[in-house]
């Protein structure tokens, strides 16, 4: 290695005391057009319109098995490439619109009436092709969003609130009946459905046991097409069920006889509801019907021992 | 020495002198020797305890000795790693070691640069005195020259943050932060970079816009307004417009046309291909894909349940404990020797209703399609669904069947006494019991909860019937049929218990129910359970088949959910038969006032036994139950007392 001189000897000393300046940045390069064909506006759409005439009330909505649901996704990838695309206050154009009127009818098939007649009345607002179609449905959804509105006023006994409660079943009953043979009619049954099962529970609190296996057999029987009849079903064996263990312990408290015959009646009906739930072709709901009959039949073993 | 060591050590020593030479320039333009000499003890607390606020002077004279020691400390640092530096490359020390001391002396240098802390510390000592208005020029003055640099520092600060916010795409961070950046300290950089925030801001912009493309918006207006023909008449672009228009073939009516731009676009594996694939495979959108499966789906139940029944046809696909051990009940020397060869004769078929219902399906939306032939095929095959009543469902009024779990309840179980029991000595049952026998062969005797009826007896007269008729199993004056003696007993204890109650006993007359031999043999060979004909009995096991045919015996068979009383034969016994995979047998027994021989022939030869009822015969069986045991095979003749447990 060659000597050095001092003077390159001092550079090397004070370089390290040069100050550090800012060197200016490059331009970035301009950002990427961010156009996902993944999730274009045109394939959500697609996926939208392809089911929007499925029937939710007697089928389960697509993408159910595993997990999901067609029209909450869609909607998510709705919000989002609105929210992409008004972040930085464009004004609305067409594909705005169309995009509020697809939010619009995820909204309603995902059963979010009021947010569906606010995206409609958005669409109308602005005047287009879709203003019309979105009006007649905004109307549809306005009607949807009062029978769906909590009570202005709490029940304050539990005989309003049953009262309120058939109110409500017997006006979503009349809607479906309204709207039958119409895209909205499985909304419709849906909603009634729904009601009827918060009133079996109500009468459940409220009047007892047998008028919830009463109320829950009713609703088996009127909502014999829907998909959640096997539901019914075994909500039903759980009443029976529940109802035979009652007895016993009526007996049990009572120091009484206890009623064989009544209490094995119940039990029977228990056995015969989650028997007919596991028929049903659907594989979960077969399986907790199953699994129901095996714990009550270890759950009745085990009665019969300890009498 | 060698060449290359004197070159390090000459370089060393030249470091270590500059190191020196620094070390004297701070120390010779360093401030006042008073500024570094240590307080006593006294004036630190004079000082702490002053209450006085300075004047300007002090303050400036603070603020100056702030930044001066701050800068002296800096200078030694970095003089001391210089010196460091240059000892270890003189040295020839490790290289790590030389690594480490150069990193020291990079940081001592950069922080002998940044005078910031001591700088901010300096301006709030003057900017207090500012604020109450106690300030000179010379206050002044440094207190401006440190705000001004204050506020470069802090603009080239922002500035490189904004860069830093540009570069990573956040464009809103960055304008915030160029935008301060250029209040606090305007300057030619921050202005261009405002500039090139607009464009760049100009340019998301139209990239946004340009995310939904110009076609999508017709397309989209026309799919959602449910007008095909005009979403088919657009010229709609790339994948995701071609999907969108298969839909739009689906929708119109034209189902195949839709089903053959999905299968076409199905082939890629991007979100287009997989959604149309999710199409082609759903059952409720492809009745085509449904047959298929359907037909699929009953080929293989169907030869499963060739092999195992309806258990395997259910369950042995499935990766489970059930599909387990529905192939451990498969695999068996009966079932497959005698049982797979019976359902294969009879055309054991599983339910066919989903296949015909996705036949129906198919013809339906295509009914010249690729399968029409063989949908038809198979619906003739098939032939109409069966009239069943769905259980539960009576003319549309929904009624809970009767369940078929297999439970014992707590109710009592009927009790199902022999005529002969009932007529006899022992049993003399009453009046009313005897009307309701009438001719029939058993009287059976339940629990009744309701009005009244004629078959009702008396309550007396129940219990005493019940009382005697225990009494007499007790005694072997009568048997048990199809359960033990125990059971039986039991079952009229609850049915007495449940008379002192107050419920009333019903008497029925009971006929036995008629079955086939051959339907009997065949149910047992074909499901395992076994099965009784009155004297005839039917059980199948893993190894083998068993058939037991008794004389002097009940003519007809205990029914489910009852226990059975009998009559005692004087003279009774049976002829059997078993067969095995690996063994078969015949034989007889017969009885006799209790005691019995029995004959058998098997593989392993002929045997005998004779069983002594010796306690009975002493009329001590209810304290000592003991019987004698006489064997005789070829092996020997043995003789053991049994307990009889």
């Amino acid at each position: 290695m060659r000597q050095l001189g001092p003077y390159r000897v001092l550079l090397l000393a004070w370089l390290p005391l040069a100050g550090c300046q800012t060197l200016p940045a490059s331009p970035p390069e301009i950002p990427r057009a961010a156009v996902e064909r993944d999730h274009s506006l045109t394939l959500i759409v697609a996926r939208l319109r392809m089911h929007l005439r499925d029937d939710t009330y007697r089928l389960p909505r697509f993408g159910a098995d595993q997990g999901g649901d067609v029209f909450e996704a869609s909607l998510w990838r709705l919000d989002r490439l609105q929210r992409a695309r008004l972040e930085d206050g464009v004004e609305w154009v067409n594909a705005d619109v169309v995009i509020e009127y697809a939010r619009a009818r995820a909204m309603e098939r995902s059963r979010r009436y009021a947010g569906a007649e606010r995206a409609y009345a958005r669409v109308v607002a602005y005047g287009s092709l879709l203003s019309d179609a979105a009006e007649e449905a905004g109307a549809v959804m306005h009607r949807f969003a009062e029978h769906s509105e909590p009570p202005a006023v709490l029940p304050a006994s539990a005989d309003a609130e049953l009262l309120w409660l058939d109110q409500r079943v017997e006006a979503w009953e009349a809607m479906a009946w309204e709207l039958r043979k119409t895209s909205y009619e499985p909304l419709a049954l849906e909603e009634s459905e729904a009601w009827a099962m918060a009133r079996v529970e109500a009468l459940l609190r409220h009047r007892g046991i047998e008028s919830a296996i009463e109320a829950s057999r009713l609703l088996v029987q009127e909502h014999r097409s829907s998909k959640m009849h096997a539901n019914h079903l075994i909500r039903l064996g759980d009443f029976y069920a529940e109802a035979a263990r009652r007895e016993y312990l009526r007996h049990r408290t009572d120091r009484r006889g206890l009623d064989t015959a009544r209490y094995d009646g119940f039990l029977d009906r228990a056995f015969a509801a989650y028997e007919l739930a596991g028929e049903q072709r659907r594989p979960g709901l077969s399986s907790e019907a199953h699994q129901k009959i095996e714990a009550l039949l270890a759950v009745h073993q085990g009665r019969a021992h300890v009498r | 020495m060698s060449d290359s060591s004197r070159d390090a050590k000459s370089v060393g020593v030249w470091i270590v002198a500059a190191a020196a030479v620094v070390g004297l320039l701070v120390l010779l333009l360093g401030g006042s020797p008073a500024a570094a000499q240590p307080m006593t003890p006294e004036a630190l607390a004079a000082l702490l305890a002053e209450r006085a606020p300075r004047s300007a002077d002090e303050r400036v004279h603070a603020a100056e000795t702030l930044l001066y020691e701050d800068l002296r400390q800096r200078s030694r640092r970095f003089a001391g790693a210089l010196l460091d530096v240059g000892w270890r490359v003189s040295n020839g020390l490790s290289p790590r070691r030389a690594l480490s001391s150069v990193g020291k002396l990079v940081k001592s240098a950069r922080e002998l640069m940044d005078g910031e802390r001591a700088q901010e510390r300096a301006l709030l000592v003057l900017a207090s005195a500012r604020s109450r208005g106690e300030t000179n020029d010379r206050l002044d003055l440094l207190y401006a020259d440190l705000l001004e640099r204050e506020r470069e520092r802090r603009g080239d600060d922002l500035l490189e943050l904004a860069e830093e916010a540009l570069e990573d795409g956040h464009l809103h961070l960055a304008r915030a932060r160029a935008k301060r950046a250029h209040e606090i300290a305007p300057s030619e950089e921050t202005t261009a970079l405002l500039a090139r925030l607009g464009a760049a801001a100009d340019a998301k912009r139209r990239a946004k816009a340009a995310s939904v493309r110009d076609w999508e918006v017709s397309l989209g207006m026309a799919m959602l307004l449910g007008d095909y023909d005009r979403a088919l008449a657009l010229d709609a672009e790339e994948r995701d417009g071609s999907l969108a228009q298969g839909v739009a073939r689906y929708l119109r009516g034209d189902a195949r046309a839709g089903l053959d731009t999905f299968e076409r676009l199905a082939e890629h594996d991007d979100q287009v291909g997989r959604t149309a694939h999710e199409w082609l495979d759903s059952p409720e959108l492809n009745d085509s894909a449904a047959f298929e499966r359907a037909e699929r789906s009953y080929y293989f139940e169907r030869t499963l349940g060739w092999i195992g029944g309806a258990t395997l046809a259910g369950s042995g696909l499935d990766l489970s404990r059930s599909g387990y051990k529905a192939w451990q009940q498969t695999i068996t020397p009966t079932n497959l020797v005698i049982t797979t060869p019976l359902r294969l004769y009879r055309g054991w078929a599983p339910d066919q209703s989903a296949l015909r219902e996705a036949a129906r399906g198919y013809l339906t939306v295509e009914p010249d399609g690729e399968h029409a032939e063989d949908a038809r095929a198979w619906l003739a095959q098939l032939g109409p669904a069966p009239d069943v009543m769905e259980p539960g469902w009576d003319d549309g009024i929904f009624v809970l069947p009767r369940a078929r779990t297999a439970y014992t309840g707590l109710t009592p179980r009927p009790v199902l006494v022999a005529r002969e029991v009932v007529l006899s000595d022992d049993v003399r049952a009453g009046r009313a019991a005897r009307a309701a026998l009438g001719e029939a062969p058993a009287l059976r005797l339940l629990l009744h909860r309701g009005p009244e009826t004629p078959q009702l007896l008396p309550a007396d007269e129940a219990g005493r019937l019940l009382e005697r008729v225990a009494r007499a199993l007790e005694q072997r004056d009568a048997t048990p049929h199809g359960h033990s003696s125990e059971t039986v007993i039991d079952e009229i204890r609850r049915l007495a218990s449940a008379l002192d109650g107050g419920t009333r006993v019903r008497a029925e007359p009971w006929w036995p129910a008629g079955m086939s031999l051959r339907a009997s043999l065949a149910s047992t060979a074909l499901t395992g359970e076994a099965a009784d004909l009155g004297a005839l009995a039917f059980e199948r096991g893993q190894e083998g088949m068993s058939m037991h045919r008794g004389f002097g015996r009940s003519a007809y068979d205990c029914p489910d959910a009852t226990v059975c009383v009998a009559a005692v034969r004087l003279f009774s016994g049976t002829i059997y038969g078993e067969f095995e995979t690996a063994d078969f047998q015949i034989g007889a027994s017969t009885s006799f006032a209790g005691a019995s021989i029995a004959v058998r022939l098997g593989q392993d030869g002929p045997g005998a036994s004779l069983v002594l009822p010796i306690a009975s015969w002493l009329h001590v069986q209810r304290w000592v139950p003991l019987e004698a045991r006489v064997a005789v095979s070829l092996d020997g003749i043995s003789f053991s007392p049994n307990s009889g447990y």
